[in-house]
This record gives C-alpha cells, structure tokens and sequence, in this order.
C-alpha cells in the first residue's frame, strides 16, 4: 500500500499513514497529466531543432559562413 | 533580518512512501521555504514527476497561476510553459539508477498567511549526477500565484511522486520566516 508522510506542524507529530481512494486517483491523474505535458514539450522541442536545422541550411544556401550563422542564430 | 525557523523535516525511509504532507502549518509567518532532495526508486525513464498542491487549512485545494521555464532535451534553448490555471504543478527528480544523482530542491513562498496579500510561490527543481544533454529535465524554474480571491492562508502542501515511490533518504525541511 502507497503511504504518506504527513508532518504536523502544529503538533509537532510525524505519521506515515495510508493513501487514500481519492488521494491515489490524484495522483494516478497527475501521472497522465505529467505524461501529456512531458510529450508536448518534447515534440515542441523535437520540432524547434528540426525547424533551427533546416533554417541555418537554407542561410548556408544563402551564402553565409558558418561563424555568420552562428552569430546571427547561435 | 529575516530569521529563518525550522517547523519541520520529512525524511523517507523504506521505500513505499508516495508522498510527503505539511499540514497543521504554523501561521505566525510571513513567508515559507522547502529546501530539500529528493529520489525516486525506479529507474525505468531516468526521472519522476512529482506533483505539488496547496491547500487551506481545511484542507481545500488552492488553484494557481502561472507556468515555468526549463533547460532540457539537449536544447541552448530554454523553454517555458503558462497555465492560466491549475490544480498543481509538476516538478521532476531524478530516479535511482547508476548516476546516483540527486534532485534539490527550493521551495518559496511569500506571504502564506496574509490574508489581504495575493500569495507567489517560486520553484526551482533541478537534477544532479547527470549530463544536462540527457533527456532528464536538467532545471526548471516555476512561478506561481495563488488564485484565491478570498486570500486563504497556505495551510497543507502535498508533494507527490507520481511514478514510483520516493527513495530512503529522501528529505525535505520547511522553514518559516519573519518578516
């Protein structure tokens, strides 16, 4: 069974207690909301590099250095 | 100067603990700080999300405002995420596995008790013991309003992994500081 450390301020008392119904399905949709965060940012962060990647091509094709690339993009 | 009192520390052992609760927090405060590390014990993906929420002192949950910037998936380029609004908000810590990293952690926030005060929290949550390059989140930074019109005090906070549960060792400490 998945527990939970409760520390009372107030009394000064330390309790590891049990979970419960409503506390797991919270925590079961903080997974998937974890879940569909993580996959978003990864495939926004997927895309930007792709979209960087293609972009400093088409300025190579344009005739630029790579140091000019590099100091207008990074 | 501020002065910085200790109300409390969770330290986990064994290793079925999922979560860490404040509750019963001492008002006599102005602002509150979580300083801490922690780790979760499965090392399938390299890290855990760990949820935070607020709560009154009843025990209601607190919605918040506000979103986070992070440093991550082998990118320069940082990137940041709003919510106008949400129930919690998701930090990452490392999972045990052969890097033996750790997860800090910084907690604050500012004026928990005020009831005419609109209360922020700040969060900082990073990894160690780890290259930056991994897809492991490498640092996140939070910034977080409170949006309780009726400025309920900050009461519980509940700080959950969502994966697995947290390794032996794992601690956070609360401090409450005068203003």
């Amino acid at each position: 069974m998945s527990k939970k450390l409760v520390i009372d301020i107030a009394a000064g008392t330390e309790e590891l207690v049990d979970l419960t119904d409503e506390e797991l399905a919270e925590i079961a949709a903080g997974a998937a909301e974890a879940k569909t965060q993580r996959e978003a940012e990864e495939a926004a962060a997927t895309q930007a590099a792709t979209d960087a990647a293609a972009g400093k091509a088409k300025l190579k094709e344009l005739g630029l250095t790579d140091d000019q690339i590099a100091a207008l993009v990074g | 100067m501020a002065t910085w009192n200790l109300l409390g520390t969770a330290t986990v052992s064994g290793t079925s603990t999922t979560a860490i609760t404040f509750s019963s927090i001492d008002q006599s405060y102005k602002d509150l700080c979580i300083i801490g590390s922690l780790t979760d014990v499965t090392g399938s993906s390299g890290y855990a999300p760990i949820t935070w929420l607020m709560k009154t002192a009843a025990g209601g949950a607190m919605s918040l405002g506000g979103g986070y910037m992070e440093m991550s998936y082998n990118s320069l380029t940082p990137s940041s995420t709003q919510f106008a609004s949400a129930s919690s908000t998701i930090s990452y810590i490392n999972s045990a596995d052969s890097t033996s990293g750790n997860s800090p952690i910084y907690f604050y926030c500012y004026d928990y008790s005020s009831t005419t005060v609109a209360k922020n929290f700040y969060l900082f949550h990073g990894t160690t013991g780890r290259s930056p390059y991994l897809a492991a989140s490498s640092f996140r930074m939070h910034k977080w309003l409170f949006n309780d019109g009726s400025n309920s005090p900050l009461g519980t906070i509940d700080v959950r992994t969502s994966q697995a549960n947290l390794q032996a060792g794992s601690t956070l400490s609360l401090y409450g500081i005068e203003g």
